[in-house]
């Protein structure tokens, strides 16, 4: 069953990456590609990180092992959208003109939020190998993968700067997002006052 | 209200009853606007055939020239582009007056080689335009991208909302209202616009405050000679722009994402540069609804959004106008928008911008390069407060 879910939800992760690179391969993404490009990895990869954390809410009440087992994918896929995300913007956007993008990144102020996200991803990323919390310890490595949520609240912000109008999409992820950061902190809370 | 260039979608029958039932009321205001014919301004009669002539059958004296032709009980998916297609024929193509006019125009400008956008398009060919001064020779943006891409929030935020959406866009007829100070105040109808005022063809770099740009020939004239010829009094400061207001095809204006009607305004002696253009097509043909039918404001070295679209007033003030960006977000977006690569954006820098066509990225030149022929008018000015 945990295999079937992991591989599953890879195969399901990566098809809207594929489609998308099939429909900017066959000029199906508009007038302007680079844009739509840039706008639905950032998407996707915001999605897929409302996920890992929505997972961690259904865990906290349902705890199915094999749930458990999706968390992985989901979370190496939000890094890979986000990277590909970041790729769209510099070679694309910025048209691989490192002189503009080092600009941007002086002074754009979403542009600060978007790789604060990255790097803030980039370590999660790395010990999501079988190995890494045998190597650092269990408890260091669940300690490390903490800094999901300070990711989810730099990514939330860099969602409000880039868009144009407060939609119902951005305003519902920040409640969901805050909602999430305020039931694991609860439970974190009750957990500790059952320790001691 | 959606007409022929509606007809196509959904089911033959239901489309044709309703098609009938608009053409009845297309009749009725015809015969009100041909009666009511009266050019504002018919000096010795050439406008004044015009306005009367466009729908009136020669044959049967009828005013069916508009009527759709009975639809085929059922028609196969409309070509994508349908939407674009003008609802009825523009009056100022089947002018008669102006197609004599430009026919000159191309005989006399043949050689020039204005037909080299004479590349079949989507919309309506205007009939010939002379080329004009001031024109870039940097490589084109599409038709597609700059027919595909367009802000106008009337139409919803997205790019391709106004593509998707301005076909509900009614511009025939069209008048722009003058008023304020003026020696001649009143409407003017379109027709009467292009009689007057041959198009020429400008091909102007347009740079959005968003950090794109794009290249365009716009076919228009300059706004100094109609308000030459409305005759601007003394005292006035500056010129008002208002588009159209019309919350029944505005599918996104109930989001309250701006106040309607948009405005813009410039101050008299940038109204008056030769550069300032009001266009009424683009590509050599007719303006497409998504970028501003039937007329437009085109000021090459400002932000696009100071480039009104679908213009139904313009007022001569002495007091400046409070334009609808610049009430939202005064921080955000100056009174004057000039582009300038040194004062950035709160939210993004203005040092570079995307060209769209080729996706490459260059800089941005003070007053979008057209500083030799503007940067006079703000001269003494800090452009760092008065951006």
């Amino acid at each position: 069953m945990t295999s079937v879910i992991r591989w599953g939800l890879w195969l399901a992760c990566a098809l809207p990456g594929l489609v998308l690179v099939w429909h900017w391969q066959t000029g199906q993404l508009g007038v302007v590609p680079h844009e739509v490009l840039l706008h639905r990895t950032g998407r996707f990869a915001l999605l897929l990180l409302m996920a890992t954390l929505g997972l961690g809410f259904v865990q906290s009440l349902l705890p199915w092992r094999p749930l458990y087992a999706a968390r992985r994918p989901l979370g190496v896929w939000t890094f890979l959208y986000a990277s590909a995300h970041a790729a769209v913007w510099l070679m694309l956007d910025q048209g691989g003109i490192l002189e503009f993008a080092w600009a941007e990144m002086r002074k754009m102020l979403h542009v600060k939020l978007g790789i604060a996200g990255l790097l803030l991803m980039l370590p999660l990323a790395v010990t999501s190998v079988d190995i890494a919390p045998r190597l650092l310890g269990f408890r260091l490595w669940k300690r490390l993968h903490l800094l999901v949520w300070p990711t989810a609240l730099v990514v939330i912000a860099h969602t409000w700067v880039v868009s144009r109008f407060q939609n119902l999409l951005v305003i519902g992820l920040t409640l969901a997002i805050l909602f999430l950061l305020a039931s694991r902190l609860y439970a974190a809370r009750k957990n500790m006052k059952k320790a001691a | 209200m959606p007409f022929a260039g509606d007809r196509s979608r959904g089911s033959g029958k239901n489309l044709a009853t309703k098609a009938r039932k608009q053409v009845g009321a297309r009749k009725r205001s015809v015969l009100i606007w041909v009666n009511a014919a009266k050019p504002p301004f018919s000096e010795g009669g050439r406008a004044a055939h015009l306005s009367v002539t466009p729908w009136v059958d020669s044959d049967t004296g009828t005013q069916d020239r508009c009527a759709l032709p009975d639809l085929p009980p059922k028609r196969s998916k409309a070509p994508p582009m349908a939407r674009f297609s003008y609802p009825t024929p523009a009056s100022s193509e089947i002018t008669p007056q102006a197609s004599f006019l430009n026919r000159r125009h191309l005989l006399a400008g043949m050689g020039a080689g204005l037909l080299a956008y004479a590349t079949p398009g989507r919309g309506q060919s205007l009939p010939a335009v002379a080329p004009g001064p001031f024109s870039t020779d940097e490589p084109l943006t599409s038709f597609d991208v700059a027919t595909g891409y367009c802000n106008f929030f009337e139409f919803g935020p997205a790019k391709d909302d106004p593509s998707q959406h301005a076909h509900a866009l009614q511009t025939n007829p069209w008048s722009i209202e003058i008023d304020g100070l003026v020696d001649n105040p009143g409407p003017i109808a379109m027709e009467d616009l292009l009689a007057r005022f041959p198009l020429e063809e400008r091909i102007y770099r347009l740079r959005c405050v968003e950090a794109w740009s794009m290249v365009i020939p716009w076919n228009g004239f300059a706004l100094a000679d109609l308000l030459a010829h409305v005759g601007v009094k003394s005292d006035a400061r500056y010129v008002r722009f208002e588009a159209f207001d019309d919350t029944s095809i505005m599918p996104r204006a109930a989001q309250g994402l701006l106040d309607w009607p948009y405005v813009e305004a410039l101050r008299l002696d940038e109204a008056t540069h030769p550069l300032t253009l009001l266009a009424a097509g683009m590509y050599g043909e007719v303006m497409p609804n998504q970028n501003g039918a039937p007329i437009r404001l085109v000021v090459p070295w400002k932000y696009g959004f100071k480039s009104i679209k679908s213009i139904k007033r313009i007022s001569v003030l002495a007091e400046q106008p409070m334009p609808t960006w610049h009430e939202k977000a005064p921080r955000e977006y100056g009174f004057y928008a000039n582009v300038n690569p040194t004062v950035r954006h709160p939210r993004w820098h203005q040092a570079t911008e995307r060209r769209l066509h080729d996706g490459t990225r260059i800089r941005t030149e003070m007053f979008n390069g057209y500083g030799d022929l503007v940067a006079d008018l703000y001269a003494g000015m800090d452009l760092e407060t008065h951006y």
